[in-house]
């Protein structure tokens, strides 16, 4: 069957003294890829799970399109409106999905022209398996068709599940909807998640644009019976990763809480720092139509979202951690730091990242700004300190 | 206090973080399957790779199909006339397979309705990966619309091959276009292909209805030849596997070669012998026009068929060897065996069974039949011996 294909691996393999019988069709290496030459900077927009769960429809994520306008969200740079789970009906006779009709009476294409008539781009989901995690159809068989499919609605980003897929390789099934992705010609952002499960930063560079490293974030501080990864839990998971992670392909530690209600003001403020920090895709997950305006200033801090957004790409790091104070540290292009000073305490703590934590020389003299307050700190060198709040942190920017 | 709290925090989010995703339920186990009612008994056939390989086209499988009709193999149990590999064209825009236009210029539902016309079945051909072994397109990712596309032409049966599959979970890929194949609502036997190196006997009995246990054949009775296996290779590959194969679910170890010329007609009675006894499909391999009437004689021989189609659809063991001389036997419907008696030396010589090694009494007496000479033998306890021709067998019905 494989005669013409395998003559020559057959030899080599028998010179290289290969003692495992040379069956293996499998063997050679698959063609490599190459990136799609998205998301060079960390994906910014919104989500419908945090919120609403499977509670969606068609007016819910107008709602949430015109808010994002409206809100200054835009502005700021977010982008995509993602549909996430429940979205979906049945497959008609030729196995092509259609939406729930009930809420979505008007078509997955007039909603995506709607999101497209605001300037914003239009993000959908699915699963890499039979069923979806809200047990709607997979995409498991149908991925050229479902590819096709969105590409007709307009669909700009995919967020592409892991429910339902028993004994499924996960390198070959994202590595099939991104070929399918990439088949309709339209340029589609590919969101692997997986929950880390098949270790996607291994492999997801040239599949996809961003991949889940952890299971779902829930909206509290840390993890309590029943909710695993906490905010703070799914931070410590990242530990790691930051190598992997580069313009177009991120580390993604889920969706932000910010505005969810579940944490306080100061722990929202330190999700979307951290996020920042760590070139985590900013992707919000409250109702955006009905956030106070405390949520809509963290969201839209721009100078937080600047160091999300650096084209540098580089990851951050946690560079200290003693007891409950961390410092995390970011390159920037143009040789600056971000740095985050991060008190897991339930007390006001005073916190100094040294120039040593941050690689720089001790008699470096450099600018430092507050990113929360915007302003200007005193030009110093060989470190840094603040006061930072229980659960709270203090960012900065440090650059020459 | 505090060191006993640190601990037990510890332990409950270790616990908690081990647990995975809120929603990662692809933990839990797969729901059950059914198989798919079809193949009962080994299915039948011939296909077009051992003797043509990429070398096909529309008049030959159309020439086939009339000499499976005019050589009497229909009539001996034959159905299945089965398109392998280099069928293919391109798909088109919404992502359909289409035949090569050069090859099959009238399309695979003419074909199919040719092939229907003589009350035969149409088999034909993919892979479970982005592209075949003969580097055409493959189903991966396709899979749904190819099952429909193959069900709108009058496909009876399907084999799956498992090339540029590079990391893919095989049970998986086997499951997902099983699935796609019953959602056609059309019968489709599904032949799994995938060489054995994923164990397909442990999966395929609810996905499959015969999964290949080795790599390919080749023509030839002993020795290896780089991945591809004589016919003596692969029945020692067999051992091990006869609990797996049932009605429905068999295991198959490759295509006859009987007529492609380089083994002797022994080595074909021998071949075709030991394939009925290990409840193999019989699909045959050579050239149907024009074969000679010595292996038609072999592919004919009704009454080794009828081993092959026991409806028990036991798969026969080795039961005995004594260095190049082996016994196989396998129980039949009604408390009877079929049994070969197999010489693998270079000169004829006495081969013997025991009852014992039939798993019957040594003095129950019983009436033999030679199903090459097709001759009744005088009855017999405890015991019977025949000489065997060098590379041949004796094959038996005893009852």
């Amino acid at each position: 069957m494989r005669r013409l294909v395998l003559a020559g691996f057959v030899l080599l393999s028998w010179l290289a003294g290969a003692t495992v019988p040379v069956l293996a069709g499998a063997a050679p290496p698959e063609p490599p890829r190459q990136p799609n030459g998205l998301a060079l900077t960390p994906p910014m927009g919104w989500n419908s799970w945090n919120h609403f769960g499977c509670h969606i429809d068609e007016k819910v994520i107008r709602a949430a399109a015109d808010a994002m306008v409206s809100s200054g969200m835009k502005q700021a740079g977010y982008q995509y409106v993602v549909i996430d789970d429940c979205w979906q009906g049945q497959r008609d006779a030729d196995g092509n999905i259609q939406p729930d009709p009930a809420r979505f009476p008007s078509g997955i294409k007039a909603l995506a022209d709607y999101i497209h008539a605001r300037g914003l781009k239009f993000g959908i989901y699915s699963d890499a398996g039979s069923l979806t995690c809200a047990k709607r159809p997979g995409s498991r068989g149908h991925e050229y068709q479902d590819a096709r499919q969105y590409a007709a609605w307009g669909v700009d980003y995919l967020k592409y599940d892991w429910c339902s897929t028993y004994t499924q390789d996960g390198e070959s099934s994202y590595a099939v909807m991104s070929d399918a992705l990439r088949a309709t010609g339209r340029p589609i952002v590919f969101s692997i998640c997986d929950w880390g499960t098949n270790k996607p930063w291994l492999w997801g560079k040239d599949i996809g644009n961003l991949w889940r490293t952890t299971g779902d974030v829930y909206d509290g501080w840390e993890s309590r019976a029943g909710h695993y990864n906490g905010m703070t839990n799914i931070v410590d998971m990242q530990a790691g990763l930051a190598s992997y992670a580069g313009p177009g392909h991120w580390n993604d530690p889920d969706m932000l809480e910010v505005g969810n209600g579940g944490m306080s003001f100061e722990e929202y403020k330190s999700q979307f720092s951290l996020w920042a920090e760590m070139a985590a895709p900013l992707i919000a997950g409250n109702d955006l139509a009905h956030m106070s305006a405390q949520t809509r200033a963290i969201l839209t801090n721009r100078e937080v979202i600047a160091v999300d957004q650096d084209p540098l790409g580089v990851q951050g790091r946690r560079v200290l951690k003693d007891g409950d104070r961390e410092v995390w540290s970011k390159p920037l292009e143009g040789g600056g730091r971000a740095v985050v000073l991060f008190n897991r305490g339930a007390q006001p703590q005073h916190i100094e990242a040294s120039w040593e934590m941050l690689g720089y020389p001790q008699a470096t003299v450099l600018r430092v700004r507050d990113l929360w307050r915007h302003q200007n700190l005193p030009r110093a060198h060989g470190s840094v300190a603040a006061e930072v709040p229980a659960h709270g942190v203090v960012m900065l920017r440090i650059e020459d | 206090m505090n060191r006993l709290r640190v601990f037990f925090a510890m332990l409950l989010t270790t616990g908690l973080l081990a647990c995975g995703a809120l929603r990662a339920d692809s933990a839990p186990p797969r729901p059950p399957r059914t198989g798919n009612g079809l193949a009962l008994t080994p299915p039948m056939g011939w296909n077009t790779w051992n003797r043509f390989g990429c070398s096909i086209n529309e008049d030959l499988v159309r020439k086939t199909a009339d000499a499976m009709v005019s050589s009497g193999m229909r009539d001996a149990g034959y159905q299945y006339v089965i398109i392998d590999d280099c069928w293919q064209g391109t798909r088109d825009a919404e992502g359909n397979i289409r035949p090569d236009p050069k090859r099959f210029p009238s399309g695979m539902k003419a074909l199919g309705d040719y092939i229907h016309a003589k009350g035969l079945k149409f088999g034909i051909y993919s892979d479970a990966g982005k592209l075949t072994c003969g580097k055409r397109p493959g189903s991966y990712g396709h899979e749904y619309q190819d099952a429909r596309t193959y069900a709108s032409w009058g496909v009876d049966y399907l084999k799956y091959d498992w090339c540029s599959t590079y990391t893919q979970d095989a049970q998986s890929s086997y499951e997902t276009m099983s699935d796609a194949l019953r959602a056609t609502g059309r019968p489709i036997v599904f032949s799994i292909c995938e060489w054995g190196l994923h164990k397909p006997w442990l999966w395929g009995k609810t996905i499959g209805n015969l999964w290949r246990t080795t790599d390919d054949i080749y023509d030839h009775w002993q020795g290896r030849h780089g991945y591809e296996h004589s016919v003596l290779d692969i029945l020692d590959l067999q051992a091990g596997l006869s609990s797996y194969a049932g009605p429905g679910h068999w295991n198959d170890p490759d295509m006859l070669e009987v007529g492609n010329g380089k083994m002797t007609q022994e080595e074909y009675k021998s071949h075709f012998s030991l394939w009925a006894i290990l409840a193999a499909p019989l699909i045959a391999g050579n050239d149907l026009s024009t074969m000679s009437p010595e292996t038609r004689a072999i592919l004919t021989n009704r009454e080794v068929i009828a081993v092959d189609q026991d409806p028990l659809g036991i798969e026969a063991d080795r039961v005995a060897k004594q260095g190049d001389y082996e016994v196989w036997a396998r129980p039949l419907k009604g408390g009877g065996r079929a049994v070969v008696l197999l010489n693998r030396s270079a000169a004829s010589h006495p081969v013997t069974v025991t009852w014992q090694e039939l798993n019957l009494p040594a003095s129950l007496r019983l009436k033999l039949r030679d199903l090459w000479a097709h001759k009744d033998l005088p009855s017999a306890r405890g015991s019977f011996t025949a000489e065997v021709p060098s590379h041949g067998v004796v094959m038996l019905r005893m009852e």
